[in-house]
């Protein structure tokens, strides 16, 4: 059996004078510069996409991205160059300009180890195989006819489906040589619903590391279903309430709470900085006794999972938040090394031509006890959000917010009144002290999360059960 | 063997060298663009069209007076449109030589032979293709070095650092940029754009007895003898520090809002994405059926003009290649005109306003006044400095959003507020807009000021 280096190194090399050995010398003569660390990526990325609208399929686009990234770390500096061809002359040259941090001096022998095995967390075949063009077409429509079938008020229906390949490649100067095939699959539909002179729009969306056939064997309709409900149901919301209140988030993808009020600022390079709010508070209570929080890079086919990551380092489940207290930070190799910590799997970068940062995989909090009903019927005033649009964190201040598409009035503990889309604020440090309730339902998002930090953008999976938060700041229109 | 030349074959070139080496690039991407046009009608496409940048450029980030990163980018790209009967295949790679061109067009013409019939689609007539092409003063490579860039950012900082009431630097940025791009297509059009760009930024952490705040401050210009001394961009950043270290709080209610330069720059980009030819014809606006309507009030008059010297939304042609114009978008309060592109214009049976690819520059042309007295006229209320978040619904208008500012009373700040809410509806906000700032930040391709609007929701 042909090993997974040897079938990137066939992929990317084919028509090259590069090979697996060409870039294992290449990081071999970096070790005649003082350096404390350095490494070349090397990565193409396929992608195909198809979108309908009015009906019709009739923008399709096929994409391909390849070339290599060197990076030369001498204690906090670091030289970056990258270029966009497989040949020797192009990463000689980009050799040269991402070592000019430092001077030359005697060169050492690099020893290096596949020490990964063979881990397979997803499909390594092609996303879309052999799939003939007329299958995507009818997926598309068919979508697309079940949507508009579903309500009347539906107008206007956009249903897209985009399939990525990635072969990756990794050599550092620590001996690390990885590499890794990573599947990519997405497909949306977004809906516009009129009624009485009001519009609103509905979105959903699934994906993953799978192919095709797993995707076949989903429950597609429902995706239809649920942008379809959603736009329905926000013709008819009412506006929302202003102030500090009880919040019932739902399970799934309102876990980006966690994502932005935790995860961004237990990343290395803010703790390293002190610039996070979280910054030498290991071992403190962060939250409620209720919740404990991970991120696991190695769940079976989920939009942030990854054999290795982007570094070779291979992805693991690292407790961030273990009943209330702080536990861990997630790294990457140039943050742990000067943090004297471990590399955790954290290390991922948006492609070759961007520098690889502590980032977040699937980040999840597990369940609890409580029955989700429960949970709603304890709520005299509130709201219940089971749906957002995303969110954003200042690590510094720790304030948060993220923004409902999706929420209900609760009143003496039933939903009422569906209510026009509001942002919730808090402040990350803070936020989980009032974790009252965590669900007994812990769920991930259906594969939809891209994490935004520093302009470059990586898919991550976010995950939650439904979780009662007694104070948060609903940004409504409606004062009381 | 634009390869080559674009890998830069020695290390930290300055745009100088860098804009000698592009000019064989756009040579290439010439004769790129005319072997995949013709080759394309070859393979019996109506049509077909070509678009290719190269950016090169230097980039250094000082943290404590140390260098910290130092970033050599060189990105490539092309894409291809090719057109057969009204089916459409789209292609984009990052590799500028003939073969992968080549490569890419057949792959694009394998997609369109699968993609359904669009009687839209298609290049705007060739009777629209710019053919005038103006100097607009966008190119300036100056011979800075490594050594320079690195000199500006530790000046940058540590005249930051000058200022007792700064905790630490999270670094200070230096980079300079020039970017080759050609648009080419089958009526014969091929144009080129060249721009440079320079950028000096620092971003500082201050202290307070609440915890710690971020904040900082960036000049950016085409020409790098027109970006702010880095001794005024540290200043700046740490003056923006010092003034929300008296922190406080404000109430829940409907108060005046005032939106910064910076905020308010996000206030017109919701206007203007209404506008756009895509978001009326999937009937996702709150702006549609508005033409002829008063949708601000009559004191304001918004200009779009592509032609501003070193403008940075300046151009000749739009990304169709259609010649793009100075127009008036709002007359005193009334709607003029939208941003449409050839594609979105035919869909709704109108013309192209040249804004494929994006809107240029745009001045709001209205009565101003300063900061001090848009505040002393409002009495009681919020500065807004900062939002955050996705809550901006564009098909309704709804809006809220995270924010923090300064609390002002009897027209003086009081205090910074932080992780509180500021909600409306944009159709509202826009129509209840009182007042517009003379503090024109000319950083952006929109030139506004601060705006102020009569009433939001404040939540804290």
């Amino acid at each position: 059996m042909t090993s997974i280096i040897q079938e990137v190194e066939s992929h990317l090399f084919l028509e090259s004078d590069l090979s697996v050995e060409a870039i294992t010398k290449a990081v071999e003569s970096m070790s005649r510069y003082q350096l404390d660390y350095a490494d070349i990526f090397v990565q193409e990325v396929v992608m195909e996409y198809w979108q309908l609208e009015d009906g019709l399929v009739k923008d399709a686009s096929f994409n391909l991205n390849k070339g290599l990234g060197i990076r030369s770390i001498d204690g906090e500096k670091t030289g970056f160059a990258y270029a966009n061809q497989f040949e020797k002359t192009a990463l000689n040259n980009a050799l040269t300009a991402a070592t000019s941090i430092s001077r030359a001096g005697q060169s050492k022998t690099v020893s290096f180890n596949q020490t990964n095995e063979q881990r397979r967390l997803y499909t390594a075949s092609k996303t879309l195989g052999k799939v003939e063009q007329s299958h995507k077409i009818a997926l598309l429509r068919q979508l697309d006819a079940t949507a508009r079938q579903l309500d009347e008020k539906v107008k206007q229906v956009i249903v897209s489906l985009s399939a990525a390949d990635e072969h990756m490649l990794v050599a550092g100067i620590d001996g690390t040589l990885a590499a890794d095939i990573r599947p990519m699959i997405r497909l949306n539909v977004t809906v516009v619903a009129e009624h009485d002179g009001r519009r609103e729009r509905g979105s959903s969306g699934m994906g993953g590391r799978y192919d095709w056939y797993h995707l076949m064997s989903l429950d597609l309709e429902a995706l239809a279903k649920k942008a379809v409900e959603q736009a329905v149901i926000n013709l008819d919301a009412v506006e929302a309430p202003a102030g500090t209140m009880e919040v019932v988030l739902g399970n799934g993808w309102p876990g980006v709470l966690l994502h932005e009020a935790v995860g961004h600022g237990l990343e290395g390079d803010f703790n390293r900085k002190g610039s996070s709010a979280y910054a030498g508070r290991i071992g403190q209570k962060v939250a409620s006794e209720l919740c404990t929080v991970i991120d696991d890079g190695t769940l079976d086919k989920q939009r942030g999972s990854l054999n290795v990551d982007d570094e070779g380092t291979p992805s693991q489940s690292n407790v961030l938040i273990e009943n209330g207290v702080l536990k861990g930070y997630m790294q990457d190799k140039h943050n742990a090394r000067l943090m004297g910590q471990a590399p955790t799997g954290n290390g991922r970068r948006e492609s070759y031509a961007h520098l690889p940062m502590p980032r977040m995989t699937n980040t999840l909090m597990l369940g609890g006890q409580s029955d989700p009903e429960d949970i709603i019927r304890s709520v005299k005033k509130g709201i219940y959000a089971p749906n957002f649009a995303g969110g954003q964190v200042d690590i510094t201040s720790g304030n948060f917010v993220f923004s409902a598409s999706e929420a209900y009035l609760i009143e003496d503990g039933k939903l009422t009144a569906p209510i026009k889309g509001a942002t919730l604020a808090g402040n990350g440090p803070e936020v989980l002290k009032y974790a009252s309730m965590v669900g007994n339902d812990s769920q991930l998002d259906p594969g939809i999360g891209v994490c935004g930090k520093d302009g470059q953008s990586v898919p991550v999976c976010v995950g939650q059960p439904t979780l009662k938060v007694d104070k948060l700041t609903v940004g409504g229109t409606m004062s009381s | 063997m634009v390869n080559r030349l674009a890998q830069g074959n020695n290390k930290q070139l300055t745009l100088v060298e860098i804009a000698e080496q592009q000019k064989q690039t756009s040579g290439t991407m010439q004769s790129i663009a005319d072997a995949v046009i013709s080759q394309a009608k070859k393979l019996g496409a109506d049509d077909a069209e070509v678009w290719s940048y190269n950016t090169i450029g230097n980039s250094v980030e000082v943290r404590n007076g140390e260098l910290e990163t130092l970033e050599y980018n060189q990105d490539s790209h092309l894409g291809i449109n090719v057109y057969f009967e009204q089916r459409k295949g789209t292609v984009s790679i990052n590799d500028l030589t003939e073969a992968a061109a080549l490569q890419g067009l057949e792959a694009a013409c394998n997609i369109a032979k699968f993609t359904e019939p669009d009687p839209y689609a298609g290049l705007v007539e060739a009777s629209r293709m710019a053919s005038e092409f103006k100097d607009l003063s966008l190119d300036h490579p100056f011979a800075l070095s490594i050594d320079d860039m690195l000199e500006a950012a530790k000046l940058a900082e540590s005249s930051a650092l000058d200022n007792t009431h700064i905790k630490q630097s999270e670094g200070a940025n230096c980079y300079s940029h020039r970017s080759v791009s050609c648009y080419a297509n089958s009526h014969d059009f091929c144009g080129f754009n060249k721009t440079t760009r320079y950028s000096l930024s620092n971003v500082l952490i201050g202290q307070t007895d609440k915890g710690m705040l971020r904040d900082g401050y960036y000049t950016l210009g085409r020409e790098y003898a027109d970006l702010l001394a880095p001794n005024l961009v540290g200043a700046e950043a740490a003056n923006r520090i010092q003034s929300k270290l008296i922190q406080g709080t404000c109430s829940s209610g409907k108060f005046p809002v005032i939106f910064n330069p910076e905020v308010a720059r996000g206030l017109w980009t919701h206007l203007f994405g209404a506008l756009k030819g895509g978001a009326l014809y999937q009937r996702s606006s709150f702006m549609l059926d508005k033409l002829g309507e008063t949708i601000l009030p009559k004191e304001i008059t918004i200009i779009e003009d592509p032609f501003i010297l070193k403008g940075l939304g300046s151009s000749n042609y739009d990304s169709d290649g259609v010649a793009t114009a100075k127009r008036t978008i709002v007359e005193q309060g009334q709607l003029e005109g939208y941003f449409l592109s050839g594609y979105s214009a035919r869909r709704l049976g109108m013309e192209t306003t040249g804004n494929a690819g994006g809107i240029h520059n745009i001045l709001i042309d209205s009565p101003k006044q300063s900061l001090q007295s848009m505040m002393k006229d409002l009495g009681t209320g919020l500065l807004v400095t900062e939002v955050m978040g996705q809550g901006v619904n564009i098909v309704t208008g709804n809006y809220s959003r995270g924010a923090s500012g300064f609390w002002f009373e009897n027209g003086q700040i009081k205090h910074y507020v932080q992780e509180i809410t500021i909600a409306g509806n944009l159709e509202d906000m826009f129509q209840s807009i009182v007042a517009l700032g003379d503090d024109v930040d000319s950083r952006s391709s929109i030139l506004t000021g601060s705006v102020a609007i009569r009433s939001m929701t404040i939540a804290a």
